[in-house]
């Protein structure tokens, strides 16, 4: 089974944030995996743990993102390819999932994972694009995957009902929740196993992919402002004796009409 | 311009937020229709058509009782072609997470999650969305013909329900698609209040401790009749299910009313409930994060403020019953 797993590196959103200029400013930055995209790893890596399977971290961006795909490598990945192009800056997730679909016509991978959404944009859009541009299932927001006796996968997604256990033939897009658990850590040996595999870089290019096909040019959507939200204003805060601090409030959300009946 | 609102359904009945939807497109004063999917939902359209909805385009067979994606898909998509609607609406739930971007790809256009503002203006869509756990607001343009967007409950206000009857249009029920076959729900929270549809939310934290706390917060929602969320570390350590976690990893919830109990307020938890328009905080550490969103904060101990909340509510309940009668 070939599985490629998509690493997003994503500014770590714990930081404080600032704008500039309608950007976000660059200073005092630090890029992360995106979380969720390292849950999507680990669940590739327990198919892998279970049967044969050849596992490819996929990470599209300037030459900081080769820092991702180091560790996807060391965590037990096979194989890395680092899309580079300065054409795809800019691209929302249509224009991402038409660049992946390409790569992954032309490279037969018969399940394409990647994080439930990414943190970001919490957009989590990707994946779905990606299964319908590649004619492909998908599942979203899963929490647990394993080979089914009968071919193809038993999966469980988490849903508005509750958990729901299903099946799903190859190829296939996944989607992966946080609740999948946590991501193994890399060892000493997989780090140094990873040093000697190599990180294939590749052009839109070369995986057939024109350029005004992704970017700005290639996109459905556009970020035309960004701004700070206003804070919530702060309210008050009481202190004293517990039980006059509580009725206090009982009054003030039944006289004010604050809670609905 | 056009607009098209997938509606949901839960039980035998449509969705609040999809009736939200439908009112908003009523205030744009757009060409409204609805699309319904599922089993036994034909009876659902003049519901529909009482918060605007001037066409109602049906899929009702009982291979569409459980959402799946394929078929869903295919339906809405149908839909959307024959209403030729520019705008296409959908709840940020699980199903409109699924669903919404595989229709976009499938339509061609561009689409934006969870919207905290719409405006169409001149045939133009413009959305506003969060990004970087809440720090950013995007405003978003789209250059497809088509937008699609989906907002969570509570974004749009729902309208008073009018006169109106829709046009009715029966959509074809797919062939199956086996690629993908639901074996089995299992089902977490059934009779409870559903946790995105809720007016009043009351959640704890690690302040908590344990099962003793959790039956405090617990008490508090019945007698409010809220919905019980969490924190993300008290989903994570097991004392809450995880279908209870509200934040950025879990639901983005926007009632009338959020009690945070015991919750420090981290920022992943801010990003899914500071969208609420009461925000009520009880925490014994005055410095805690929570009480710079909240409109009212207790500095006291949830083990000794819930108890007199909740024999304070209860008068004030039994009051209004013995009033009423």
């Amino acid at each position: 089974m070939k599985i490629l797993v998509c690493l997003k590196q994503v500014v770590d959103v714990e930081l404080n944030i600032q704008l500039k200029d309608g950007q976000i400013a660059d200073q005092g930055l630090r890029y992360v995996i995106n979380a969720y995209d390292e849950s999507a790893l680990e669940a590739a890596l327990q198919l892998k743990d279970a049967a044969e399977a050849d596992v490819t971290v996929l990470s599209i961006g300037p030459d900081r993102v080769l820092e991702a795909l180091r560790k996807g490598l060391s965590m037990g990945a096979d194989r890395a390819i680092h899309l580079k192009d300065d054409a795809f800056a800019g691209s929302d997730s249509y224009a991402f999932a038409k660049a992946v679909s390409e790569l992954a016509k032309a490279r037969g991978y018969d399940l394409v994972v990647m994080g439930k959404q990414a943190q970001d944009t919490d957009a989590a859009q990707g994946g779905p694009m990606l299964a319908e541009f590649l004619d492909w299932p998908q599942v979203t927001n899963l929490i647990f995957a394993q080979r089914s006796p009968e071919g193809g996968l038993l999966v469980r997604r988490v849903g508005d009902e509750g958990k729901e256990v299903l099946t799903v033939q190859t190829p296939a897009v996944l989607t992966i929740s946080n609740d999948f658990g946590e991501a193994r850590i890399p060892t000493m040996k997989g780090i140094m196993g990873a040093k000697k595999k190599e990180i294939e870089t590749l052009s839109l290019a070369q995986i057939g992919v024109a350029a005004d096909a992704v970017g700005v040019a290639g996109s459905m959507t556009e970020i035309v402002n960004r701004e700070q939200p206003e804070g919530r204003k702060t309210g008050r805060k009481v202190t004293g004796e517990v039980g006059a601090i509580t009725r206090e409030l009982v009054n003030w959300l039944v006289n004010d009409g604050k809670l609905p009946v | 311009m056009k607009a098209l609102v997938i509606a949901e359904t839960k039980g035998n009945s449509i969705k609040k937020v999809s009736l939200e939807l439908l009112s908003q497109c009523r205030r744009w004063g757009l060409e409204t229709s609805a699309v319904v999917v599922g089993s036994g939902v034909s009876g659902l359209c003049d519901e529909l058509a009482a918060y605007g909805a001037s066409t109602v385009y049906v899929a009702d067979d009982a291979s569409l009782e459980r959402y799946l994606t394929l078929p869903y898909a295919k339906v809405v998509s149908e839909a959307a072609k024959q209403s030729g609607a520019q705008l296409v609406l959908v709840s940020g739930s699980e199903l409109g997470k699924d669903l919404a971007p595989r229709l976009a790809a499938r339509l061609g256009a561009g689409a934006v999650t969870d919207a905290k503002a719409v405006s169409v203006d001149g045939g133009k869509v413009t959305v506003k969305s969060l990004a970087y756990a809440g720090k950013v607001m995007n405003q978003v343009a789209f250059k497809s013909d088509v937008a699609v967007v989906t907002a969570q409950p509570g974004t749009f206000e729902l309208a008073d329900k009018a006169a109106g009857s829709a046009n009715v249009v029966r959509l074809e029920t797919p062939e199956s698609d086996l690629r993908v076959v639901l074996r089995e729900i299992l089902k977490e929270t059934s009779d409870k209040v559903d946790l995105g549809e809720a007016n009043i939310v009351v959640a704890g934290g690690r302040g908590m401790k344990g099962p003793e706390g959790v039956k405090l917060i617990e008490s508090l929602a019945d007698t409010l009749g809220a919905a019980i969320g969490g924190s993300r570390a008290v989903c994570d350590s097991g004392l809450m299910p995880h279908s209870c976690q509200v934040g950025q990893t879990g639901r983005v919830v926007a009632p009338q009313v959020y009690f945070a109990i015991g919750i420090s307020g981290a920022i992943q938890h801010l990003a899914g409930m500071t969208g609420s328009k009461v925000i009520i905080a009880i925490n014994t550490d005055p410095d805690a994060p929570i009480f710079n969103v909240a409109d009212y904060g207790l500095v006291a101990d949830l083990f000794e403020a819930v108890p007199i909340l909740i024999s304070e509510l209860s008068k004030i309940k039994a009051g209004a019953a013995t009033a009423a009668r």
